[in-house]
């Protein structure tokens, strides 16, 4: 009955009902590349100014797409009983909302993460910016997951908690956004990014280390 | 199974607020091992509340709920490796088989062998539902589900929400039983009911709330 193995079955059930809604996985991705899609359709399609504005167009619809995937986060499980029987097994409730994450993390950022490639090339994005594009999404979403996952935590009872979550979490993602949209766009321009991607690494190693925790505090108190 | 030597649980002055109403206070109660503590009451007198307070998961306004000499809170390691909880909410994933779930559900809290899973849920009647997703099996059958988890998870202490309710005549008589078995054992329960439980096979103590 070892805590490692009742995440790695955590995971499991986690992979299986993500498998089980299939569709419902695949929704913040479309949601994704249809964002993409519609800014040259309303700003301008002109290649020279796609790729001036394509950085931060990639950036607000990876936020938004993550947004959007965690609206309704812990609502079944609350609803259902189940986090009350996580919280009341003999684990760390964080650990396995740890092992949760994880695999909410992988399904959907690997996906955003082949996709970025195919819709920076569509909005005439400078190839040489695309490695620091990816490398910066891929620190940036374990931050943006955490931060909507501690909102969804602190809403999960309240009504009309979508709307809620993003008046909460919004300004939390904000230093992200501007962190990773200015990595990207220097990377563009041919300018070094170290610095921005070093900040975007802080967060995450903050929001991997301390996420947990904060969303199984946030549960708890919820459940009470 | 794992061994039933456990502690007692015992409740000290406890008060509990809903809104402006006030659920209980100066509550004191407890169950030690090899006893049927049946909480009675009202529909709305407050006997879920009591009972999540009892597990940890509301915090009482005052006074404390102890496992042995320690407050749950101190103790919560060795009092949530020996307590099982059946909740209103049964605790199941809804898009996850029958099966799958009491992998899940057993798995939080003891190795069980896949043997002992099929025995169980030939004997309550579940195994041709055993495939079925959650969300379509009747209430009755979920409830059903729950009472397998507990028992199969070797747990010493029960915490059992209305663990009659929506079973037919004969899943009654079954819960009954495992209610009765439990508490011969040595194990502890701790439930509401609105119908006396342990079928006078073992002493059975009533809390009453009053509405």
């Amino acid at each position: 009955m070892s805590t490692l193995a009742a995440m790695r079955r955590q995971a499991g059930v986690e992979w299986r009902l993500t498998v089980r809604r299939f569709g419902e996985a695949l929704n913040p991705l479309v949601f994704f590349a249809a964002t993409v899609a519609l800014f040259p359709l309303g700003l301008s399609p002109e290649p020279e100014r796609m790729a001036g504005y394509a950085a931060g167009v990639l950036w607000v619809a990876t936020l938004l797409a993550v947004l959007f995937a965690q609206a309704r986060q812990f609502r079944a499980e609350a609803y259902n009983g189940v986090l009350e029987q996580l919280a009341l097994s003999p684990h760390p409730l964080w650990m396995l909302l740890a092992a949760k994450l994880l695999v909410q993390w992988l399904v959907l950022a690997v996906p955003l993460l082949l996709l970025a490639p195919a819709c920076a090339y569509a909005l005439n994005f400078p190839a040489e910016g695309v490695s620091t594009l990816l490398a910066s999404l891929a620190l940036a979403t374990p931050t943006m997951l955490m931060l909507g996952s501690v909102g969804a935590a602190l809403t999960v009872h309240a009504h009309q908690g979508g709307a809620l979550l993003t008046v909460l979490v919004m300004p939390m993602l904000v230093p992200v956004l501007i962190f990773g949209a200015r990595a990207t766009d220097f990377a563009a321009s041919g300018v070094a990014p170290d610095g921005a991607v070093l900040w975007l690494a802080v967060l995450a190693v903050l929001s991997v280390t301390l996420g947990p925790f904060a969303v199984a505090f946030a549960l708890r108190t919820n459940l009470d | 199974m794992g061994t039933l030597q456990h502690e007692t649980l015992s409740a000290h002055t406890l008060e509990l607020w809903r809104g402006d109403r006030c659920l209980f206070r100066d509550l004191n109660l407890s169950a030690a091992p090899g006893e049927l503590l049946q909480v009675t009451g009202p529909n709305g007198s407050g006997k879920t509340s009591l009972l999540r307070v009892l597990t940890g998961l509301t915090q009482p306004e005052s006074g404390q709920v102890l496992w042995g000499q320690r407050t749950i809170g101190q103790a919560r390691q060795a009092f949530q490796n020996a307590m099982g909880y059946v909740a209103h909410r049964e605790g199941l994933y809804d898009d996850l088989t029958l099966r799958q779930n009491l992998a899940w559900g057993c798995g939080l809290h003891a190795d069980v062998d896949q043997g002992l899973i099929e025995t169980m849920l030939e004997r309550t009647g579940l195994t041709p539902a055993a495939d079925v997703p959650a969300y379509a099996l009747s209430a009755g059958q979920k409830r059903r589900l729950s009472l397998v988890r507990i028992a199969l998870s070797g747990k010493a202490l029960w915490i059992l929400d209305e663990p009659l309710a929506n079973l037919d005549v004969d899943a009654r008589q079954w819960c009954d039983e495992l209610i009765g078995d439990h508490v011969e054992q040595g194990g502890t329960v701790i439930a509401t009911s609105h119908q006396p439980l342990g079928e006078n096979r073992v002493a059975r103590r009533e809390v009453g709330l009053a509405a």
